[in-house]
This record gives structure tokens, C-alpha cells and sequence, in this order.
């Protein structure tokens, strides 16, 4: 994740100097990668501040389970991100489907890939948390984490999904639809995991308290760097490739058209 | 240009084209497939259209027939808007792409009775059957689809095409693997659909076909409409254009 | 022409079709038997444990076996280029759709029957009346719930190169809650117990949920297929 992908695509002027071919330049637009450093520097801060105000400011340990609570803190605003971004992808693909526009399909993949990597923490905060609480590292008996693990699945599906689709206007609404029928899976996971998991109950640990509120709140803001830089940085390349890729096609028939 | 011409040339006789098309682009990612292309199909006329491989002719077929849809421009088939009313429009066209589109399981006449019962033919399996001994199948109707020649699945599905009698006819390359007789058959139907006051779009590269058939011939180069005009001049048109490029 | 006219009319098309050569009851069944072999070598036929795995075992055969039924539900007839002749005819997309889950439901519960004889043959099972019958509404609810969504993905896979393979990658994920639902439903049937309520509303939620889903974005999802099919 560096700066690199704020240059812009180089154009060959002498390539497209012919000027001849008709439909407007794909090379136009918004700038990628504008602000990334600054973003990336935030988050640093951000996250810093943050465990700075685990260590020092929150309680240490708390009633039952003792400093591993300390983990929480990762995980309950990763938790919260994670269904932001997954209902980003919602709403992106529906706006795919009414406005049949493949720039709201890479808003649907950033956020989708910004929602994985929230999800991916939330799984392995969670994994830690339960090492903790049960000895052990992995317990389909936890009815959160499982759930969790299961949308994982489904949005790793994604990728598997709008990877393996050539064609730029059908990947955008085959993804779309399946952004949409991913979300609508979530409630039914739930309770379906809760209750017909092999689920017990996990321990229930009450989050209260100034300090406490503070330091989750710090951590709610950081994480939200953290994950829309990611946001930004798969946005902007997927805006970079097709750009380029768009460019290279057109070179590629501006010399067809001249031999 | 050629759009203005178009639409003066309907209202000056008066009559309402059954198939009009005004400035329609489709898009594929960076390649415009149809770049801005204009036309219309009169009642009882048939118009041939023509052009190189990959010049935009399926493209244009395909969103006439509602499979796909246009990334800009008007059009309308018989009478109604698309896509607003493409279910409507549905009903009004006939038909014919690179596949019979017939069950390879069923028999010809299930086939056919099957598409006659969605179009709502009142009698379909009767249709089937004068349709099918027309085109020379009447011996083939309880065999399998998939046991017909290519030439034979070709006529099958002129006869799919045809069992609603469509006012409207759309037909992308509908000689191909055809005999002597069977591209015969395929003008006569092509006339007499048309001297029923009903439209034909077909796209050939069949340019004895083309001028045999049509009224009117367009040519298509890189998904613009570069030449319309009689069939016999534009087929000339089209020929030159291919040895030039050969 | 009403839309249930149409959809009647495709429904027993799909029916004629598939009694010709039997090409996806044939696949489905054997995909059944296989996998029933397979769980007799992997899991002890005889022992106390079967009692807890065997709700499982069944609805594991039934998954594997329906996938492939809504596999071919666009795929089977001619590599699926028969779908653009109906999107090409006056019925409307839902009646399409509503028309490919009934008959792909159809084939599926026509498989499901024997392969629960063969399931209840090869684990020496026995059940009650009772239990037999809720097992058998369990399973008509919650196959209908796979066929609905099924044939929605089914429908945006089946196009693309390596679609079978994507298929069971987008279908089984987001299966997971009816189908844990239902080993439990029938888990207590198996134990003489009936599902309550929670069953019958997670799993009828899911059905409806993605009928509804199928019948609004159907359309978007066969748009544009492409000259290729
Ligand atoms: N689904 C698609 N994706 C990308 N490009 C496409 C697609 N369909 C068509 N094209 C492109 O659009 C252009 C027009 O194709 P089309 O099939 O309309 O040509 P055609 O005139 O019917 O040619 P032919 O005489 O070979 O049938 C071609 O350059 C083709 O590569
Ligand atoms: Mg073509």
C-alpha cells in the first residue's frame, strides 16, 4: 500500500495523437489516489491514539474474563464497520441495476474488500478472545464467531464470483445481484446459527462505562481510516486498471486502423 | 443525417414505420459495437442489411429482438418503445438467430406447438404442421430436433419464427446452411410476408439473397450506416467494399 | 395470454423435456446413491454416533443431489441458448422464473423420495408416522428454499466458463442457515421431538425472502447474455 497508485495513467501522446477515433477519452475523470498519503497517515495516527487509550486509559480487566477484554476493542468496531461496508455493497448494486453503471460495481468491490478485511479481523480478534475464554482458538460453539465465519464464506464468494466473469457489464450485474442476495442472507445466518448452531452461549461481557466508551469510540473512528483507505486504495486501482486497460484497447485499434 | 432522412421519408408518405431506429449506440466496454446508427422498416417492405463481419449487424438484431439492450437512442417496433414496453413488443416480432432455439429433446411438432402455446397461436399444433410441410419438414415433425441436418434446423427455426405471424420479422444471417431450394423458399416467404403488408429485417451476406429479397438494403461499416439505398445498388455497394478489403 | 397460462404451459414443457431422456434425474439420483456410499465408508453405519450425524448425512445427499438438478435447470437443454428462445417469446421474466423453480422443484422432490428410502435402507433407520411426516414437510420447505435461490444464481452462473464450479461456490454459503435449520428439524424428528416454531419461520422467511429476491431480479440477471449465450 503505497503512494505509487497516485500517479495517473502515463499517456502516450504519440499514440494517441491520431485524434481521429471518435468517443470521448477514457483518460478523463476524477484524479486516483488523490490524498491517499495524507488519508494513510491519519489512520496511522488514528490507530496509535487509539491503543495509546487501551493502555492507558481503559480499565484493565474487567469482571470474568480478565485483560483479554482488552481485545474488544478491535473487535466490536470492526464488527460494526464490517456490516457498514457490506451494506454499502448492498446499495451499490442496486444502484448497478438502475443505472447500469460499472462505476458503482467498483464502489460495490471496494466496499466489499473493505468489509472482508473487517470481517477477516472480527475473526481472528474473536479467534483470539475465544483462545482466551476457552482455550481454544476455534469454537463452532461461540454463535457469533460462527456467523461471522459464514459471512466471511459468503463474501469471499464474492471475489471467487466477480473474478472469475470476464465481461465488465455482466460481472457488474451478476455481482450487483449477488451483493444484494448476500445481505439478505445475514439476518437468517443469525438466527439460524444461534439457534441451531452447536452453539452454547458465549460469555456476555457488559461494556460500560465512561472509559470504556471513549476508548471504543476512538477505536470506531480509527478503524474507519483503516478501512476506508482500503476502500480507497481497491477503488482506485480497479479505476486505474480499467482506465489503462480501456487505453491500451484503444491503441491496439488505432493501429489495426492505420495498418 | 441519414435519422432526419428517415424520419421524413415516413412522414411524407404518410406511413408510420413499423421499425425505427434514431441514433442508437451499444457499447462494449471501450468499443462501440453501433456507433449512432438510424433506420426504419416500412410496412410491407423488407430491408436488407448488410456489412462486414463484426460490423455491428447481430449487435443491432439482438436489440431489436429485446435480448439486449442499447446503451443510447430511440427505438420503437411496431408502434411501442423499447425497452419500456418490451414485453408488448415480444409478441409483435418473429425471430431468427444462430440457434433453432427448439428443445433438442422434444419432436419437431412439440417444438413447435411448445413456442405457438407461449405466443398464444390457437391452434399450434395445426400451424406447426402447415408450416413445417411449407418448408419442406412435413416428413421430420415426430423426429427429435436434435436429429435434423443444419440446414433442416435452419428452416425449423424460420418455422418457430413465423408460427405467431409476426408483424414484424427479424432474421440474422437466415440462409445459412439453407440448399438452393431452401434460400428459394426463404425469398418467397420473405415476399409474401411483406406483400401482407407486414416488415422484414434481414441480415445477410447472401447478396444475391439481399437483392432478391429486399426493397431497401443499408450497409453497415464499423457499426455506422455508410450506404442506403435500392437493394441492387447498395448489394453492389457491399460487394466492392468486400474486395477492396479482401 | 395470463401469466399463469404461460407458466403452466412451461412448466409441463420442462415436465416433457426432461421425461424424454431423463438426462437430470439420471445425474441427480447418482449424485445421491454416490453420496450416500460415501458417508456409509466415512461413518460408522452401526454405532451410537449415527443417531447424532444422521440428520446430516441426509441433508448433505439432498444438497449435493439438488445442486445439481438447479445446476442444469438452464444449462441442460442445448448449453442453454434454449433460454433465449424464451426470452424472446411474450411471457413475462418472473413467470419465467416462477415456471424454472416449479419444475426444478418438481425433479428435485422426485429424487428426494427415493433417496430418503435408500438413506432410511442403507443407516437401518425407522421412524414413527409422526416424524415421517414432519420430516417430509421439513424437507418440502426447505428444498423449495434451495430451488428458490438455486435457480436465481443458477441463472447468472450458467453462462459464464467454469459456471458449475461457481455455482456451488456462491450457493452453499448462503445456504447454510436453511440447511442447518433443517438438519436440526429433522434431527428432532429422528428423536421423536417436532420442530417448533423458530424452524418453521427461519425456514419460511428464507423461502419467501428469496422468491421475492428471484422474482425482482430475474430479469436483471438474464439481460444481456451476450451473441455468445
Ligand atoms: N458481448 C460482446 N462483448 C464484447 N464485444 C462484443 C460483444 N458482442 C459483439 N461485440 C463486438 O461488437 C462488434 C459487432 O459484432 P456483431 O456480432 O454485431 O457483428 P456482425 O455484423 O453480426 O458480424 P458477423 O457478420 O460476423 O455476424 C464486433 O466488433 C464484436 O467484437
Ligand atoms: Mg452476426
Amino acid at each position: 500500500m503505497n503512494n505509487s497508485t497516485a500517479s495517473p495513467t502515463p499517456t502516450n501522446g504519440a499514440d494517441l495523437a491520431d485524434g481521429s477515433v471518435p468517443g470521448a477519452l477514457p483518460l478523463t475523470g476524477g484524479s486516483p489516489g488523490r490524498l491517499f498519503l495524507p488519508h494513510a497517515l491519519i489512520t496511522v495516527a488514528a490507530l496509535a491514539f487509539m491503543n495509546w487509550l487501551i493502555i492507558e486509559h481503559a480499565p484493565f480487566g474487567v469482571k470474568q474474563i480478565g485483560a483479554s477484554y482488552l481485545i474488544a476493542f478491535y473487535h466490536v468496531p470492526s464488527a460494526i464497520l464490517m456490516g457498514v461496508a457490506y451494506t454499502l455493497v448492498f446499495a451499490a448494486g442496486i444502484m448497478v441495476l438502475l443505472t447500469k453503471s460499472v462505476e458503482w460495481d467498483r464502489r460495490a468491490r471496494a466496499a466489499a474488500a473493505a468489509g472482508l478485511l473487517a470481517n477477516g479481523i472480527v475473526l481472528v480478534t474473536g479467534s483470539v478472545w475465544g483462545k482466551a475464554a476457552w482455550n481454544l482458538w476455534w469454537n463452532f460453539q461461540d454463535p457469533r464467531l460462527t456467523t461471522s465465519a459464514v459471512i466471511f464464506l459468503i463474501y469471499l464468494a464474492y471475489f471467487v464470483l466477480s473474478r472469475g466473469i470476464e465481461d465488465e457489464a455482466k460481472r457488474a450485474r451478476i455481482c450487483a445481484i449477488y451483493g444484494i442476495l448476500a445481505l439478505l442472507a445475514y439476518m437468517p445466518v443469525k438466527y439460524a446459527v444461534e439457534w441451531f448452531g452447536q452453539g452454547s452461549h458465549p460469555p456476555k461481557v457488559a461494556m460500560d462505562g465512561a472509559q470504556i466508551r471513549d476508548t471504543l469510540n476512538a477505536g470506531l473512528l480509527a478503524f474507519f481510516f483503516l478501512y476506508s483507505l482500503l476502500y480507497r486504495w481497491k477503488y482506485d486501482l480497479d479505476t486505474l486498471r480499467e482506465r489503462s486497460d480501456a487505453a491500451l484497447a484503444r491503441v491496439r485499434r488505432l493501429e489495426d486502423s492505420r495498418s | 443525417m441519414t435519422a432526419d432522412v428517415h424520419a421524413n421519408a415516413g412522414r411524407a408518405v404518410g406511413v408510420q414505420p413499423t421499425v425505427r431506429v434514431h441514433r442508437v449506440w451499444k457499447r462494449f466496454g471501450s468499443r462501440d459495437a453501433l456507433a449512432g446508427v438510424s433506420l426504419s422498416v416500412a410496412p410491407g417492405e423488407c430491408v436488407a442489411l448488410l456489412g462486414r463481419n463484426g460490423s455491428g449487424k447481430t449487435t443491432l438484431v439482438r436489440i431489436l429482438a429485446t435480448l439486449d439492450t442499447a446503451s443510447e437512442g430511440e427505438i420503437d417496433v411496431a408502434g411501442l418503445s423499447l425497452p419500456r414496453e418490451e414485453t408488448a413488443v415480444r409478441g409483435k416480432i418473429g425471430v431468427v438467430l444462430d440457434h433453432s432455439f427448439l428443445p433438442r429433446d422434444l419432436r419437431l411438432e412439440e417444438g413447435l406447438r411448445f413456442y405457438g402455446e407461449l405466443y398464444g397461436v390457437p391452434s399450434p399444433l395445426e400451424r406447426a404442421r402447415v408450416l413445417a410441410a411449407k418448408f419442406g419438414l412435413g416428413t421430420r415433425l415426430t423426429d427429435p430436433v436434435r436429429t435434423l441436418s443444419r440446414g433442416m434446423a435452419q428452416r425449423a427455426s424460420l418455422c418457430r419464427a413465423l408460427m405467431h405471424d409476426p408483424p414484424v420479422l427479424l432474421l440474422d444471417e437466415p440462409s445459412t446452411a439453407l440448399d438452393a431450394d431452401g434460400c428459394r423458399l426463404l425469398v418467397q416467404t420473405i415476399r409474401e410476408h411483406a406483400a401482407r403488408g407486414r416488415s422484414v429485417l434481414l441480415v445477410t451476406h447472401d447478396l444475391p439473397l439481399a437483392a432478391a429479397a429486399a426493397d431497401r438494403a443499408l450497409l453497415l461499416r464499423k457499426g455506422k450506416v455508410v450506404a442506403e439505398g435500392a437493394a441492387a445498388g447498395v448489394c453492389a455497394q457491399a460487394e466492392s467494399e468486400g474486395s477492396v478489403a479482401a | 395470454m395470463t401469466s399463469f397460462r404461460a407458466w403452466r404451459v412451461l412448466v409441463a414443457w420442462d415436465f416433457t423435456r426432461e421425461m424424454r431422456r431423463k438426462n437430470t434425474l439420471v445425474a441427480m439420483g447418482m449424485m445421491a446413491l454416490v453420496t450416500l456410499f460415501v458417508f456409509a465408508f466415512a461413518i460408522p453405519t452401526s454405532s451410537v454416533e449415527l443417531d447424532q450425524s444422521r440428520a446430516g448425512i441426509l441433508w448433505t445427499t439432498l444438497l449435493l443431489a439438488a445442486t445439481v438438478g438447479i445446476d442444469r435447470a438452464f444449462r441442460a437443454d442445448g448449453e442453454g441458448r434454449l433460454l433465449e428462445g424464451l426470452l424472446l417469446s411474450p411471457v413475462s421474466r418472473p413467470t419465467i422464473y416462477h415456471a424454472r423453480v416449479a419444475s426444478t422443484l418438481l425433479f428435485v422432490l422426485t429424487i428426494a423420495v427415493p433417496s430418503f428410502g435408500l438413506f432410511m435402507l442403507f443407516f437401518n433407520q425407522s421412524v414413527s408416522a409422526a416424524a415421517l411426516g414432519w420430516i417430509a414437510l421439513t424437507a418440502l420447505a426447505t428444498l423449495f428454499g434451495f430451488v428458490t435461490l438455486g435457480v436465481l444464481l443458477s441463472s447468472l452462473t450458467f453462462s459464464v466458463r467454469g459456471g458449475d464450479v461457481l455455482l456451488r461456490v456462491v450457493l452453499f454459503p448462503l445456504l447454510v442457515p436453511i440447511f442447518a435449520t433443517a438438519v436440526d428439524a429433522t434431527s428432532r424428528a429422528f428423536d421423536g421431538g417436532a420442530p417448533d416454531a423458530r424452524h418453521a419461520g427461519l425456514i419460511l422467511a428464507f423461502d419467501l425472502t428469496f422468491l421475492g429476491a428471484g422474482h425482482l431480479l430475474f430479469d436483471h440477471g438474464v439481460k444481456d447474455l451476450g451473441p455468445q449465450g
